[in-house]
């Protein structure tokens, strides 16, 4: 075989799978923006009458809490604030270390409940459901510590009496209508089974009482480069998934079930990572082997507030983590490939998330190192290797811009102008360095999912806003 | 053949292409940005004029009748109608009286049917929107013509605006649809029946749950609070006493309010699907007599939770029954699941 032919064939492999991500990506950011176009407008109809009708569906808020103490109190105070007619909050105590409990027990005056528990789907073992005698609506399930996030959910699934839950992260920050939005899904169309909201990045935001109070940018860079990140998640990843109702991913942070749905399926698995993508393959597969009608879906509207990591080593946990997740749950869920009866989920969003989500990195870092060493070795020209990569560049600041537009079209979160530059100039300087780094770190959540490593968690250091917010 | 990466090569174009785009999306972003601005602008601006002067008509009219208007620019015409639109969706009574002679005046109408034949999605709800507040007859047929679009958006809307217009006339029309259009929101079905009002709704809606095949009787049973209690409760005892599909016993037991024959509602207890079983419970605790009681206690026992739960909860809720005699049945049941609901439930009625 003839070496140049070889190189050559690389060249355009790389070329041709730059190319393609770019014009998938443009692809999903046409459909999100019908998606959205179309989500407004229906929004708008229910927006005029604003008032809680008798058909809105109950909702049973559960926040699984381990070693939250500082936060709790808070947390839980806001979340008995939202503005929904018919809803309580559980929160579920998972085995912590410090006095998270004791808080919550002064805090709202928790009575023991003699609870006929029952265990629809496996969790740790539970010490002793409370009640408290301030606020009707709450109730606290204290449990010995599963080691995860989805053995708590569990646990509160098995006790929440709604047909609906809202899985919300003990650290997310909600807006007071934020149930209100997030249940619209399931109130229009009797076939959801699952919504996600957007979640947007807390840094730099103002928080009080629990609730976000002023939107604003982080004055760090890391935080500031994920808010772009973040939008083009969301915005166009996900709303574009929606429109074919492909949606794989609805977030940890908030998330909005039908609870039979998730009872049937077994609720969430403790032992994965990524245990909310895990749930809704698995809900994708399971009502596809049944032949159910359903829909997962998800909601434009920021609904949901976060802290991002602000030091470089949070975030490379955090991200081989998902890197991690991301492949666990591919991998446990590799029969919906090319499935006949998959539709989209089989025949769009699986492969588009083998192919650019979990080996994406791999490729990428391939196509770079190649190219440089390609080029020092004299078999492409220097010239072809700076052509490549301003093409892999000018192709992501032109999706970053893209998610900006997007933004602009429809929620323009962001008030000041100087924010929207400054959200342009991180959309271009991601993509020197930062977009290569995390690509690196998203190999390594990939070799230790190769590898059967465990998984990092870290601790999560709180953003200015968000400590002095609580 | 080496690839030619040369100044006329496409993926040379691509690279400069893609950084004109992106000059040229950015340069969008903050078009839109200064188009919002000055729309936020003029919209605080026509609301600072407009709103006292819609607060004072739908107060006393006055301005309705008679008072001078400011003069509205043509550019602020479609501001002005959605304005009107969201303050007359506040008003109740007398005030939409007023709002609609306002209207009349500032010759928002004929604004409206106009944009009802455009094709913009948004310029037509609004435009349905206001001829359906307006109450205007002469835009009936156009708007019946809207009421089956395949875009959910304006057809609920039409629906809603034809209710508007007249609802005795509407009404007959847009109930088989309810049961055809199910992805129609649900929570405006509600809001449209229940303006209607159950004089209006409750025959029809009866009619066409007992007629209605399976699907559309099940979405149209949950709108069974629109209608009047006597004529919910019999067409439930009718689906439950002819119908066996267990979706469709369950919506009925769930819509009725009494009024069943108590001997089918204690045989549905016993029915093998649970959620049968635990709107059976419902209902019995709900509308249940005394004698109907003996048929809750052996549910504290059911295998299914939910069946228990209601069970418990329409025993603990029951008038004929005092905390001695729950505690007797607590006492007598031998299943430690029957035990730990009843006890549930008395420790929530307690904390309530």
């Amino acid at each position: 075989m003839n070496p140049h032919l070889i190189t050559l064939g690389i060249e355009w492999l790389f070329f041709g799978y730059f190319i393609l991500i770019y014009v998938v990506y443009g692809g999903l950011n046409v459909l999100a923006m019908i998606q959205t176009r179309r989500y407004l407008q229906i929004a708008s109809l229910t927006e005029a009458d604003n008032v809680f009708s008798t058909l809105d569906m109950p909702i049973s808020v559960i926040v699984p809490a381990y070693n939250e103490s500082a936060t709790i109190v808070t947390v839980t105070r806001a979340m008995l604030q939202l503005e929904y007619p018919d809803y309580e909050v559980l929160v579920v105590n998972d085995g912590s270390r410090d006095d998270t409990l004791d808080k919550l027990q002064e805090e709202f005056c928790l009575q023991p409940f003699p609870e006929a528990y029952r265990q629809r789907v496996p969790c740790g073992s539970v010490r002793g459901v409370y009640r408290s005698l301030r606020y009707p609506s709450l109730r606290v399930i204290d449990k010995e510590n599963g080691g995860s996030k989805a053995d708590a959910m569990n646990a509160g699934i098995n006790a929440c009496r709604y047909p609906l839950f809202c899985a919300v992260d003990a650290d997310s920050i909600l807006q007071p209508d934020s149930l209100r939005r997030a249940v619209r899904p399931f109130l229009e169309d009797p076939d959801v089974v699952a919504a996600g909201g957007t979640v947007r990045i807390a840094n730099g935001c103002k928080v009080r009482g629990g609730f976000l109070e002023h939107v604003g940018l982080s004055r760090n860079f890391l935080a500031r480069v994920q808010v772009v990140e973040y939008l083009r998640a969301f915005l166009f990843g996900r709303m574009g998934w929606d429109y074919l109702n492909a949606v794989l991913i609805v977030s940890g942070a908030f998330g909005i079930f039908d609870k039979e749905a998730v009872v049937r399926i077994g609720g969430y698995r403790a032992d994965t990572i990524g245990e909310d993508m895990e749930l809704i393959l698995r809900l994708h597969r399971l009502m596809r082997e049944e032949k159910r009608r359903y829909k997962i879906t998800f909601v434009p509207d920021p609904v949901c507030w976060t802290d991002a990591p602000e030091d470089l080593a949070t975030l490379r946990k955090q991200r081989v983590r998902w890197q991690h997740g991301l492949a666990q749950s591919l991998m446990l869920h590799k029969s919906m490939f090319w499935r006949r009866d998959g539709g989209a989920v089989s025949w769009l969003a699986m492969p588009f998330f083998y192919l650019f989500e979990l080996f994406g990195p791999a490729v990428e870092i391939a196509g770079y190192l190649f190219m440089i060493c390609a080029a020092s070795l004299g078999w492409i020209s220097w010239e072809v290797t700076g052509i490549f990569f301003c093409l892999a560049v000018g192709l992501g600041v032109l999706l970053s811009t893209s998610a900006l537009v997007l933004e602009e079209l429809s929620f323009h979160v962001y008030p000041r102008m100087r924010d929207l530059f400054q959200l342009f100039f991180m959309a271009i300087v991601e993509n020197f360095g930062y977009r290569q780094l995390t690509l690196i770190w998203r190999l390594q959540g990939l070799y230790n999912w190769l590898r059967g490593n465990a998984p990092q968690w870290g601790e999560m250091r709180r953003s200015e806003s968000m400590a002095g917010g609580r | 053949m080496p690839v030619n990466f040369s100044s006329d090569n496409p993926a040379v174009i691509g690279a400069l292409a893609a950084g004109s785009l992106t000059m040229a999306l950015f340069t969008i972003v903050l078009a839109l940005r200064a188009a919002h601005m000055l729309h936020d602008l003029r919209l605080r601006q026509l609301r600072a004029i407009w709103w006292p002067i819609f607060a004072e008509t739908a107060a006393s009219g006055e301005v309705a009748r008679n008072l001078p208007l400011p003069p509205v620019r043509i550019g602020q015409k479609r501001m002005l109608l959605r304005e009107w639109s969201r303050f007359r969706s506040m008003v109740l009574g007398q005030a939409t009286v007023s709002m609609n002679k306002l209207a009349e005046r500032l010759e928002l109408l004929p604004l409206a049917r106009r944009h009802m034949k455009r094709h913009s999605a948004s310029k037509r709800l609004l435009a349905l929107q206001v001829v359906g507040q307006m109450r205007d007859v002469d835009s009936w047929d156009a708007i019946d013509d809207i009421l089956e679009s395949p875009n959910i958006a304006l057809s609920v809307t039409a629906a809603r605006a034809l209710t508007d217009i007249n609802a005795d006339r509407a009404i007959p029309r847009v109930i088989p649809l309810i049961g055809r259009f199910s992805r129609w929101p649900r929570t405006q079905i509600g809001r449209i029946l229940n303006g209607a009002g159950p004089e209006i709704v409750s025959v029809r809606l009866c009619r066409e749950i007992a007629d209605a095949p399976l699907g559309a009787a099940i979405l149209l049973l949950q709108f069974a609070d629109s209608a009047y209690s006597g004529d919910i409760n019999a067409v439930a005892q009718r689906l439950l006493r002819t119908r066996r599909e267990p979706a469709l016993l369950a919506a009925a037991l769930k819509a009725a309010r009494g009024g069943i024959c108590p001997e089918r509602v204690v045989d549905l207890t016993r029915h093998p699907v649970w959620y049968v079983r635990m709107h059976a419970a419902s209902l019995l605790g709900r509308a249940g007599k005394y004698e109907d009681l003996g048929a809750l206690e052996p549910l504290l026992a059911d295998r299914e939770w939910w069946v228990r739960y209601r069970a418990a909860q329409a025993l603990v809720a029951s008038p004929f029954l005092g905390p001695n005699a729950l505690r007797r049945i607590a006492a007598r049941q031998k299943d430690r699941f029957a035990r730990d609901i009843l006890q549930q439930a008395l420790a929530e009625k307690r904390l309530a």
